[in-house]
């Protein structure tokens, strides 16, 4: 320890609360101001003896609850209505009321931290020592006396003058407080506790970093199973609450619907697709622009591609991760390049993307009927780009009867129109692509591999086995199981067998 | 600061609280004369008179159920900043048996049968249950039916008069006690704790029967939160408004100081967050589910009616206090304290009258002289009550062994 000490402050002791509130009054009016009481329980009116003004705190508090509470409401216009806006509950994008919660808290945390921190910051916190700690008596600050220092470093600091006004102040006991004037140092446990909790506090950085350039195959933890797999009843679900069995009710007769505030009646052509006489829409009832494409292509990557994937052939992520778990009865989502899709008035494809389609959810509620106009003139365009070759980019679609000649074998004919509303078509291509399993281009009287090592020719009677029992054959790559048909009647096979006889190549 | 030493004696304010109780009665009585009369006048065999007369039965219920929660949670508790208040809250309180007189009126609409064949009824749309929810309604009738309601009735009045009779005897006898083991002290101390519970219960409940059941369809959990919230903001600020005419008037001289209504006020603005906070909570859960039979309560406070009153509402009993009484130097100017504690008594009004009128009528906003004039009669008779108490007895709980700290008391 260096003997370079030099005093730091005078320190008198009292024994009552009315003693030390007259010293402060004295002090206070003598025109010090590097000062302080110390006291073991709050003192009324000690404030008001050292003349202490009142504190800037609240404005601190003020100033940030606005900040917390605006930036509340920029946040989420900002993701809810500018950065990614996605229709939840049917409310608007931006919706006020959703977000007054979340306001709410901001403004309360940001208040509440910066009243903490501006309040350390105003008392010079933290701060490792005060050479007043030292002092022996001193003690008895937390206990039963009451003490006043009046710092060296105040302009008005007299050795010898400083004494003897504490000394008229009726103090019990004066001394004198040395600083050793060694830059005190943290304890070394302190440090290394310190350096320990703030390497831990960059975990959770690491992880989060981790998780944002990685893919995860694990599915994800579920902290809140009630929330993510709720119990509730989905539209078609039966609920033995109502007489007629159905979770949801009916509409009542004379209901009529609105879609956007307008009545549905005003313009149905626009709302459902199909016009008053219930045919489809031929083409899309807005002005097709570039801005409108663009709008069709942003709405399509967010709402169709996790499923039909970004280029339209049905390999979304959803789907991948279902293949690659072999879901049995998965229904891959269809590609969209197939022709008989192209080839649908443009009305249909709105019904289909408004109300679902088979296995595919409607999508009324989270997609504008403008947005889902959108994306029907945008698929028009990435389905061209498939077939730029074949016809037109920007040119009219095929026609029906390009699809199926009319001079077709009508039970070939019939076959052709099965395949697409008993959904093989789901998973067999008729132009040779592999979807989900084989194509049917090409089928007929090729030699099929199966897993026990023979080859058998799929001829007629192969064909007909094969849609009444899947499994009775089993060819190399196809998973027992995977294939799930609607029923199918002995003529409607025929249909069918006939329709992938004339795919023969 | 000039604190009185605490000589334990009385202060009386028998005069000025004489000439303010016959001032009320006069009030009361011609308010509620002219009421009938105008009531009479509107041809609706009284039915707004009776939906209007719910109204101001609300707001003075508010205040004497305010005074009673004020009284228990500062024993509970054991406060010293309030006991030099603490007694209005004590007269609040202590009107139960005028709220019961006021309740006899409802006899008429839940007995009657006029005015059922032209609106259903005069009062409550349960009591004969129409329109095209009656089979819904009818449901409901295990609770929503006469004998049980007025059981209940009488049930809440029992609890209420227990309460504020105890609390009050207890604090007089408190004042004259000297022994140095304040027996009452500790018995009130040990009781409040369950006269808050039987408080929240029977509050809730009597919300949910005079006030939710208006509209019998709609329920809300939260409803009788909501009221008690009201009930809370307006105590504290009629004993703001109270203790300020008493030092006008050269009572309560640093008995009551710049301390003790910067804290009154705090309440205040506590309060009318609070108020907003549950209001808000109330609203949002029904909005964002969005199911038909929670709706239609706010459905029929957005019609073009009433639309304004509810916007007007978020402004007058939130925002425009809130700000109001934020700064710390308005807490501690009594005359504006004073007037932001008039401003909310006013706007409590406004909030009670939004709860109850749009079930009457949503279409329609009945508001007219006959609404006031009610209110002020009510009023009136609730100052008569709560005025001719101070004739009697010490206007200062002058016996509290806290009182030496609450006049100690600073804010920091
Ligand atoms: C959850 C996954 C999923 C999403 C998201 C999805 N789809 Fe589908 N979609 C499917 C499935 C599965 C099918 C096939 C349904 C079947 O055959 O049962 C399908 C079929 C279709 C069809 C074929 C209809 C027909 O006539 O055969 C079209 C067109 C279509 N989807 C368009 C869209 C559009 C546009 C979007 C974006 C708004 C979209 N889909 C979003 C899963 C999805």
């Amino acid at each position: 320890m260096s003997n370079n000490t030099k005093q730091f402050a005078v320190l008198a002791e009292y024994e009552t609360v009315d003693e030390i509130l007259s010293a402060a009054v004295k002090v206070r009016d003598a025109g010090y101001a590097k000062w302080d009481c110390y006291t073991p329980m709050p003192v009324h009116g000690l404030d008001d003896a050292m003349g202490v003004e009142q504190t800037r705190l609240p404005w601190f508090t003020l100033c940030a609850g606005i900040t917390g509470g605006s930036l509340g409401v920029l946040m989420q216009w900002w993701m809810n209505a500018v950065d990614y806006p996605f229709i939840t509950s049917g409310k608007p994008d931006w919706s006020l009321p959703a977000n007054i919660p979340i306001v709410f808290e901001l403004t309360i945390l940001f208040s509440a931290l910066t009243t903490f921190f501006a309040m350390w910051i105003m008392n010079n916190l933290p701060r490792w020592y005060s050479p007043l700690s030292r002092v022996k008596r001193f003690a008895r600050a937390t206990d039963d006396r009451f003490f006043l220092a009046i710092e060296t470093a105040d302009p008005l600091f007299d050795a010898s003058a400083t004494e003897s006004l504490l000394r008229e102040t009726g103090a019990h006991a004066i001394e004198s407080v040395e600083d050793p004037d060694e830059s005190p140092t943290p304890p070394i446990w302190l440090k290394h506790s310190l350096l320990i909790a703030g390497t831990g506090l960059l975990i959770p950085l690491m992880i989060i970093a981790y998780a944002r350039f990685n893919t995860q195959e694990a599915p994800r933890v579920h902290l809140v199973p009630d929330m993510d797999f709720q119990e509730k009843y989905k539209a078609q679900n039966p609920s033995p609450l109502f007489e007629d069995g159905r979770a949801a009710r009916a509409q009542l007769a004379g209901t009529f619907a609105f879609e956007d505030d307008h009545l549905i009646l005003e313009d149905p052509g626009y709302y459902t697709g199909k016009d008053e006489g219930g045919d489809y829409l031929a083409e899309v009832p807005i002005e097709v622009t570039r801005e409108f494409l663009e709008r069709g292509r942003q709405r399509y990557a967010i709402n169709c591609a996790v499923c039909h994937g970004y280029d339209g052939v049905g390999d979304g992520t959803v789907n991948q991760r279902a293949q690659s778990l072999q879901t049995a009865g998965w229904i891959p989502p269809s590609n969209l390049h197939q022709a008989y899709i192209a080839a649908q008035p443009k009305g249909q494809l709105f019904e289909s993307i408004t109300m679902g389609i088979r296995n595919m959810p409607g999508y009324k509620s989270a997609i504008t009927t403008e947005d889902r106009w959108a994306i029907v003139a945008y698929l028009e365009a990435l389905q061209g780009t498939q077939e730029a070759g074949a016809r037109q980019l920007w040119g009219a679609a095929p026609s029906v009867e390009e699809v199926s000649p009319s001079d077709e074998d009508p039970l070939v004919a019939k076959g052709r129109e099965l395949h697409t509303t008993k959904t093989c078509i789901a998973c067999h291509s008729l132009d040779g692509t592999t979807l989900v399993s084989g194509s049917f281009l090409g089928l007929a009287g090729s030699e099929r591999k199966l897993t026990d090592g023979t080859a058998v020719v799929a001829d007629e009677a192969y064909l007909h086995e094969s849609i009444m029992d899947p499994n009775a054959k089993i060819v190399e790559g196809y998973v027992p199981g995977l294939m799930v048909i609607p029923p199918i009647s002995d003529d409607e096979r025929e249909a069918l067998v006939a329709f992938i006889l004339s795919l023969k190549q | 600061m000039n604190t009185p030493e605490v000589v334990r004696e009385p202060i009386l304010a028998s005069d000025t609280a004489a000439r303010v109780s016959r001032v009320g009665l006069a009030i009361g009585v011609l308010g509620l004369l002219l009421a009938l009369a105008l009531g009479a006048s509107k041809g609706d065999g009284m039915r707004h008179f009776f939906w209007a007369y719910l109204v101001a039965f609300a707001y003075v219920f508010t205040l004497t159920l305010g005074g009673m929660f004020f009284t228990l949670i500062q024993h509970a508790t054991g406060a010293k900043w309030s006991v030099s208040v603490r007694r209005l809250g004590e007269f609040a309180m202590n009107t139960v048996p005028l709220l019961m007189v006021m309740a006899l009126p409802f006899l008429y609409p839940l007995f009657t049968h006029s005015g059922v064949d032209e609106y259903g009824g005069l009062l409550w749309p349960w009591i004969h249950a129409h329109g095209e929810h009656a089979e819904l309604v009818e449901h409901k009738s295990p609770f929503l039916n006469t004998p049980f309601f007025l059981g209940h009735m009488v049930f809440y009045f029992a609890v209420w008069m227990v309460i504020s009779r105890f609390f009050m005897k207890r604090s007089l006898m408190q004042d004259a006690d000297r022994d140095l083991s304040y027996p009452h002290t500790v018995k009130m101390r040990k009781l409040s704790a369950p006269s808050i519970i039987a408080f929240a219960l029977t509050l809730s409940f009597a919300a949910f029967d005079w006030l939710m059941s208006t509209d019998p369809i709609w329920f809300s959990t939260i409803f009788g939160v909501y009221i008690f919230a009201g009930c809370v903001l307006a105590i504290h600020s009629w004993i703001v408004l109270s203790s300020v005419f008493l030092q006008k008037r050269g009572y309560l001289k640093g008995f009551v100081n710049t301390e003790h209504y910067h804290d009154l006020g705090k309440f205040m603005l506590a309060f009318t967050i609070f108020w907003a906070y549950i209001a808000y909570s109330q609203f949002m859960l029904i909005w964002y589910a969005n199911i038909p039979e929670e709706t239609g309560w706010f459905q029929h406070r957005i019609t073009p009616a009433w639309e304004s009153w509810s916007y007007a509402l978020i402004l007058t009993n939130f925002a425009v206090p809130f700000f109001g009484i934020l700064s710390r130097h308005v807490k501690r100017n009594k005359a504006a304290l004073a007037f932001w504690a008039a401003y909310i008594l006013v706007v409590h009004f406004i909030d009670l009258y939004w709860v109850v009128m749009p079930n009457m009528d949503p279409h329609n906003n009945p508001f007219s002289l006959m609404d006031v004039s009610l209110l002020v009669g009510m009023v009136g008779l609730f100052v008569w009550a709560y005025a001719r108490q101070a004739t009697k007895s010490s206007i200062l709980a002058y016996g509290d062994p806290k009182l030496k700290d609450c006049l100690a008391h600073v804010n920091f």
